[in-house]
């Protein structure tokens, strides 16, 4: 039976069986919530225990589960994020995503910690859930349209304003399950990994729509939350750009330290971030805060255009990996562009870390002579040509013509089918898992390379906008170029970050895990260690790579593409090569994480440590 | 040794003690310094001469950058890697950019 007195939940699961379109309520009891807290750790527990091996990502008994986490709702500034955990396409293995906005708290008040998604529907749906209550919704007249627009259709036809409801969708990319098609809402906040938007589209489920409400959960502490939100905020204001200019206002820094993915990873020369970045932005187009749920920070910001031929247009503000992907990765000079091609891959309902590792792929291919206006059904794929990108983009959304289709699957897919000499260009993890918009190979970045190829959750296991080490009382590099101290830091760094995501917090708005493990106590009245929070974090990293390795994972592709690990060529950066010492790499990071350096399978007494015995017998 | 110091930080001028516009973002000086200086020294010196640079750069009363802020070293375009801004000694022909620190994406 479930403790109802458990502070920071409802307490309740709901599953909803798109195939019967039954629901079904579970209680969560506070040894299940210990163990696994929320989130990203609540998921995947139930993603292991009901997704077996031999299930593909876009069979009906897949789950795909939304889950959100004890700060949801509490107060903590921009504390509405939700996860979704599911086996995806991209790698064909666990993936967990995360967006903020307003689903994480508005889930709780609707009555429900998380949905559990199973089956699929015959005909496209949607789903709403309001005061502990859920019902399935006919969405055939959805079909096709872009997220802003079922956003805009379906607080029509529920007769609400803005904020009674938080919306999330797929958009035409999604229903064609093209291999990074996201989960899209609350006007621009996205689960952007592994394909879970295409997972929704096999389940022919087009929406989810949640209720505000009031708080329905109790605080442990309202009096010392108060205190230490207040302090999380204080530091979260001065941790990075993210307060004053936004995620866009590191984008120079990175530049300066060859970290920008510039056509393909062609150059690392790029003179023109100066107005391309997040204080450019700012200072010279016009801003209208947005914000997230009682967020603070307020980082958020709809924007217009106010020069450039793209002078009046008015969308979402690029974060940081949109300036990279529609900037310097396509080649592009153009800020009031990025503004155009950040609204169009979001009303689609793509991630726009593989959508432009796939268009610029293609460019640099059509640069080459391997596409010619044949292969690319006449459009004109130069390096710039943003009006080119947008039609591009919605012909994958679509999987119109040879182009079209070809890209949908993600670049690695569509290199290898090309083959020859193109094949070697693609950026990509060799599990499938696409690498966030920065040039890795680049200085403070080879962590993430690292992150990215041996990652469990087909998204970022350890790292974030790089390792920040200090914050947890352990030692920064040196060197960020030593292959010995990089895969150490990331052994030791992991678990924190996966904790994070156990929470239903905003990684901007809550940077710090010391101040926000305070918040979590202050919360739930459990008073942990940090060292608890990497306990959780560790837990869910080895079970979903057991999930994994189940799933047919193999440690050979633990590694980059040629082009993701090959030598910069320019910049400052030039000449350092990750490849050189990548086996000793991983071979170091898997000995720290508690696994077979040879086979990468986590130890027996590793699982046991982490309160994960039952499952060593899987490994065998 | 000659150096060369850039603040990517939107003062423009406002420096002072040598400090020249390069761009909207960027402010610059050259310098000579002695051998044996590392960075933090070094910011020490610039705070020292400018209370520009002691208000938004670099805490002197606890010897550290602040917070939001990041540096990057470089010799003739290529990144000084290891670095560590008590251990390393500048060395002619450096530029020591400091700029906004990033986190996140």
């Amino acid at each position: 039976m479930a403790d109802p007195k458990t502070p920071g939940y409802v307490g309740k699961m709901l599953r909803v069986d798109l195939g019967s379109k039954k629901f079904s309520e579970e209680k969560l009891d506070e040894p299940t919530l210990k163990k696994w807290v929320g989130g990203a750790g609540l998921a995947a527990k139930y993603l292991y225990d009901e997704v077996p091996p031999g299930v593909a990502w876009n069979d009906p008994r897949n789950c795909l589960i939304w889950t959100t986490g004890p700060l949801a709702g509490s107060g903590v500034s921009g504390a509405a994020t939700f996860n979704v955990t599911t086996k995806g396409p991209m790698t064909n293995q666990a993936g967990c995503s995360q967006a903020n906005g307003y689903f994480g708290a508005y889930l709780k008040f609707s009555g429900f910690d998380g949905l559990i998604f199973q089956g699929a529907s015959p005909k496209l749906v949607y789903v709403v859930v309001k005061e502990g209550k859920a019902e399935i919704r006919d969405a055939s007249h959805l079909a096709g349209k872009d997220v802003w627009e079922v956003e805009d259709q379906i607080r029509k036809e529920l007769g609400v304003k803005e904020r009674e409801v938080s919306v999330f969708a797929i958009g035409p990319a999604g229903e064609n399950k093209v291999y990074y098609a996201t989960i899209t809402g609350d006007r621009g906040h996205v689960v952007a990994h592994n394909g879970m938007g295409a997972v929704m589209g096999a389940k022919n489920l087009k929406a989810v729509v949640a209720f505000s409400g009031k708080r329905n959960f109790e605080v442990h502490n309202p009096e010392l939350l108060k205190e230490k939100n207040n302090a999380l905020f204080e530091f979260a204001k001065t941790f990075g750009t993210i307060y004053q200019w936004g995620s866009g206002g590191g984008f120079s820094t990175l530049s300066a330290n060859g970290a920008l993915p510039v056509k393909n990873y062609t150059t690392d020369l790029y003179p023109e971030h100066e107005k391309m970045n997040g204080q450019y932005l700012r200072t010279h187009y016009k801003i209208r805060p947005v914000p997230c749920y009682q967020c603070r920070i307020a980082h958020v910001k709809e924007v217009e255009v106010t020069e450039g031929p793209y002078k009046g247009f008015v969308g979402e503000e690029p974060e940081y990996e949109l300036l990279a992907a529609w900037g310097p990765q396509i080649g592009n000079t153009e800020l009031g562009a990025v503004v155009m091609l950040t609204k169009e891959v979001d009303k689609l309902g793509m991630d726009c870390n593989e959508a432009s590792w796939v268009v610029g792929w293609a460019m640099e291919c059509y640069e080459k002579g391997v596409f010619t206006k044949k292969e690319t059904d006449g459009l004109n794929l130069s390096w710039g040509n943003a009006e080119a990108v947008k039609e591009l983009l919605n012909r994958i959304a679509r999987r119109q013509g040879y182009i079209g289709n070809l890209l949908a699957d993600g670049v690695m897919r569509a290199s290898r089918k090309v083959g020859g000499p193109a094949a070697d260009w693609a950026i990509y993890g060799c599990k499938g898992s696409a690498p966030r918009g920065h040039d890795h190979r680049g200085t403070t970045r080879w962590y993430e390379l690292l992150d990215t190829c041996v990652t469990n959750t087909s998204s970022l296991d350890a790292t974030w906008g790089g390792v920040h080490p200090k914050l947890v009382d352990q030692e920064e590099a040196t060197d960020h170029f030593s292959h010995e101290q990089v895969s150490t830091i990331n052994a030791k760094f992991s678990g924190i970050r996966l904790f994070d995501d156990c929470l239903g917090t905003c990684r901007f708005a809550s940077p710090h895990p010391k101040l926000q493990l305070e918040c979590f106590n202050a919360v739930t009245g459990w008073n942990w260690k940090l060292e608890d929070g990497f306990t959780v974090g560790k837990r869910i990293t080895n079970l979903l790579r057991v999930f994994n390795f189940r799933h047919g994972a193999k440690i050979e592709d633990e590694r980059p593409s040629k082009r993701y690990g090959s030598i910069p060529v320019d910049g400052p950066a030039k000449g350092k090569n990750i490849m050189e010492k990548w086996p000793f790499m991983v071979e170091n990071y898997y000995r720290l994480m508690g696994w077979d350096p040879k086979t990468g399978k986590p130890l027996p007494e590793t699982l046991e440590k982490l309160g994960l015995k039952e499952i060593i017998k899987d490994l065998k | 040794m000659h150096i060369r110091i850039e603040l990517w930080m939107w003062l423009g001028d406002k420096p002072g003690s040598g400090f020249q516009v390069l761009s909207e973002m960027r402010s610059f000086r050259e310098m000579d310094v002695a051998e044996g200086l590392t960075v933090i020294q070094l910011l020490d010196r610039l705070a020292a001469q400018s209370p520009v640079i002691e208000e938004k750069i670099f805490d002197r009363k606890n010897r550290k950058l602040f917070p939001n802020l990041s540096v990057v070293v470089t010799h003739d375009g290529l990144v000084v890697s290891p670095f560590g801004m008590e251990k390393t000694q500048i060395r002619d022909g450096y530029k020591i950019t400091i700029l906004p620190l990033y986190a996140g994406g």
